[in-house]
């Protein structure tokens, strides 16, 4: 009885072989599949000597005796992967000059550890958020340092426009400060793209229309990030109310004084809809946008899925970043988006990363004031992903023309900010699903609308 | 955030069992300055103490701090009477609530039928280690990853397109049609649900197969004597054995559901009609900051799982009596 039952052994273990196998194999297509999103591949870019060692000097001049400090500064921020890996290669020259620790944690759920932190009284030092609706939330309830202050009124006044001080100031003081800008665009490939690009909304939507009745999608839709899903149809949607309603209305979304259930607002959620549910207007249809990342989406564009795609700055960064064949300029362009009612075509609707301490230890100041600075914002700017608030960032800064044409567009325009930027972060998550169930279900906008009207509300 | 590691470390390793030595040792020296009966009965409370006021202040004054909290306003200031309690049986989270029902139904029965029917069958194979090690599996793994691998294999394509899911690139090589499987609210609370099954069938499968183990064979033996064929002989005999173990399974699965949160976030963060009363007592106390309302969440769901939570230490009572 002894040899049948070697023999069964060696089969348990090949069948074992077989199934490690088998789990490699499958981990491996996975890997492929979501590659294109283009956070699996983090390296940090190489940044200009020049512009690295004006950073090292500038921060070395924050050291009050010359000599090197010691400490941490933790930040919780937004970004991972490569688009975090560009950050930190931002912050590389403030640590190496000053021996200050930047403890940077990159996470989709800030809101909840930065509310974690300050309810059980240890905040992190420095948020480095998307909303400035937090910055406002925690202006107000006396957990934010000056940050004003800190940096110097003559400092931010000489850096930044006005409108962006003013957007961060609460009851006289400047909560926080911006370290990026960035806008929504609609991206084309110019090599195969020959509709209108002339910011007409008409023709825009005539030449959609025509391509989709002959068989090839036009638009490009990703909406899968997660428990963020729907975020980027959302944003189109609150491009889509600034450009037909203007800033005043669109402001009032965050105070409340326009409602979400206004005709006006579920109009342009109804624009955005219509290209959505329409057969052939969006590349796979419903079904595919709200399984498909932004990134993997928008490479619709190299695979003769699609033509265009309304994405935000950063694109141009996650584009080439997940796909090697798309060079910026050559086979990767942008126009603004077109509004809808021509008043607001020199409206442009920008969002942004928001600085913001609580935390006003001296390593803590030094960060602020490295941040605010111009060598700084210069780094930021040659990252590649952002468009530098400061308005002393040289327009050579840029690593390629189409960064440094969407930064002159951007700052030429009268900002107002979009309101994912302004409304609260629970009413905003509440526009995120309402927008995702829409998508998925036309149905339910008006019970959508209402439940976002209710999550504000709510908030007394 | 200036505490360091270092400084944590000894305090843990060191000072607090100084700390407990110590309270112990002045605590016996005051006893016997006690009569000896007096002794006897203050004892118990002396080395009681710490693990009351441990087990207090981690358990029950949160307990009563949340139920408060449910009777006051979205900041916890002014008194609000049953309105959180009214808002949680709304229209407003009546969906939420529903769609907890069918997790509450549907988990703990199959992972209990998985389960039963793997223990049952591994048991009779020689190569149940294996069996029992590709089951096991997934325990090691975090539910929030077990999410992101759930999303891979449920990954979806329009037809046409070559389809990166597994599932997916199943059906297509079987030529049937993609599906959405985390987008089309008819399927994704099961798709939910089935990421969940496939999680702790392992355990469930684990406790059982310990039960089955268990079993009296010489009364299995009995019934086959008497004519009883294999079902029948297991069905009547074996599970009837090992019933506590089965309850126990169920209600342990019935409290999982009951607060399931990880997977609903981390795949579709309650959109499609998938939200859960966990996920939401999250979003109002994170994101909305009402902790008005998610104090009275958490009530709700502690009131819920209290029958369970009685069964299973009952339970557990009669099995130690044995």
């Amino acid at each position: 009885m002894r040899s049948p039952r070697s023999t069964r052994r060696r089969t348990t273990t090949v069948v074992g072989a077989a199934f490690a196998a088998l789990g490699v194999t499958l981990a491996g297509c996975a890997d492929a599949g979501s590659s294109a999103s283009g956070g699996s591949a983090a390296s940090a870019p190489e940044l200009p000597a020049q512009y690295v060692d004006a950073a090292k000097s500038f921060s070395e001049s924050l050291l009050s005796n010359g000599e090197k400090t010691e400490g941490t500064v933790t930040v919780v921020g937004t970004l991972a992967g490569t688009e975090r890996e560009r950050l930190l290669s931002a912050f590389a020259p403030f640590e190496e000059a000053t021996g200050i620790k930047v403890d940077y944690t990159g996470t989709e759920d800030y809101t909840t550890v930065i509310q974690a932190g300050v309810d059980s009284g240890n905040p992190v030092d420095v948020m480095t958020v998307s909303s400035m609706a937090m910055v406002r939330q925690y202006a107000n309830s006396g957990d934010l340092k000056d940050v004003g202050s800190i940096v110097g009124a003559d400092t931010l006044e000489k850096n930044f426009e006005q409108g962006l001080i003013d957007a961060a100031t609460f009851d006289d003081k400047t909560y926080a400060l911006y370290m990026s800008l960035d806008n929504f665009m609609v991206w084309y490939d110019p090599q195969k793209y020959d509709g209108p690009t002339d910011g007409d909304w008409d023709e825009l939507s005539a030449w959609t229309e025509q391509q989709a009745a002959s068989g090839s999608a036009p638009w490009c839709l990703g909406l899968s990030a997660g428990a963020s899903t729907g975020w980027p149809g959302t944003f189109m949607v609150f491009n889509q109310i600034m450009k037909s309603q203007g800033p005043e209305f669109t402001a009032g979304l965050a105070t409340g004084e326009t409602k979400w259930s206004d005709p006006k607002v579920k109009a342009a959620f109804e624009a955005i809809g219509e290209i959505v549910h329409t057969d052939g207007m969006v590349y796979g249809g419903p079904s595919a946008a709200l399984s498909t990342e932004p990134g993997a989406a928008g490479n619709g564009m190299y695979n003769d899925q699609c033509s265009l795609f309304e994405w935000g700055t950063y694109g141009a960064a996650t584009l080439m970043a997940g796909n090697p064949a798309v060079k910026a300029g050559e086979n990767l362009d942008f126009m603004p988006i077109p509004a809808e009612n021509p008043d607001y075509a020199g409206t442009e609707a920008y969002t942004g990363t928001v600085v913001a301490a609580f935390a006003d230890r001296p390593e803590v100041q030094s960060f602020l004031k490295y941040l605010a600075s111009d060598e700084a914002q210069t780094l930021i700017a040659a990252t590649g992903n952002y468009v530098a608030p400061n308005q002393n960032v040289p327009a050579e800064a840029y690593p390629n023309e189409l960064l440094k044409k969407i930064s002159t567009d951007l700052l030429s325009k009268d900002l107002a900010p979009l309101p994912s930027h302004t409304i609260d972060t629970s009413v905003r998550s509440t526009v995120y699903t309402a927008f995702s169930n829409y998508v998925q279900d036309a149905s339910t906008l008006d019970a959508g609308l209402k439940s976002i009207d209710d999550a504000q509300a709510a908030l007394g | 955030m200036n505490s360091t590691p270092l400084f944590s470390l000894v305090a843990g390793v060191l000072v607090i069992p100084a700390l407990v030595l110590l309270w112990l040792a002045l605590g016996e020296r005051l006893l016997r300055l006690l009569p000896a009966r007096a002794q006897d009965r203050v004892r118990p409370w002396l080395w009681l103490a710490l693990p009351l006021l441990l087990g207090g202040t981690i358990l029950v004054y949160p307990l009563i701090q949340t139920l408060l909290m449910s009777f006051r306003n979205r900041s916890g200031e002014g008194f609000v009477g049953l309105d959180n309690y009214g808002w949680v049986l709304s229209e407003q989270v009546r969906p939420v609530l529903v769609n907890n029902l069918i997790w509450l139904i549907v988990l703990p029965v199959l992972t209990l039928a998985l389960g039963l029917v793997i223990a049952a069958l591994a048991d009779r194979v020689r190569y149940e280690w294996l069996v029992r090690t590709v089951m096991i599996l997934p325990m090691a793994i975090s539910f929030s990853a077990a999410a992101v691998i759930w999303r891979l294999m449920y990954a979806y394509q329009p037809a046409g397109a070559a389809q990166t899911g597994t599932l997916n690139g199943m059906l297509n090589q079987l030529g049937l049609e993609p599906i959405a499987f985390l987008s089309d609210p008819a399927l994704t609370t099961w798709a939910l649900i089935a990421v969940g099954v496939w999680m702790s069938t392992g355990t469930a499968m684990l406790m059982l197969s310990a039960a089955i183990k268990n079993v009296d064979a010489s009364t299995l033996e009995a019934a086959r004597l008497d004519g009883a064929g294999e079902l029948r002989a297991f069905w009547h005999i074996a599970v009837p054995q090992i019933a506590p173990t089965i309850i126990v399974v169920y209600t342990t699965q019935v409290i999982f559901a009951l607060k399931i949160f990880d997977i609903v976030y981390t795949m579709t963060n309650g959109a499609f009609d998938t939200n859960v009363i966990a996920n939401r007592m999250y979003a109002e106390l994170f994101q909305a900051r009402d902790y008005g309302h998610a104090s009275a969440i958490a009530v709700v769901l502690l009131i819920a799982a209290v029958p369970i939570i009685v069964v299973n230490v009952r339970q557990f009572r009669e099995e130690n009596a044995r």
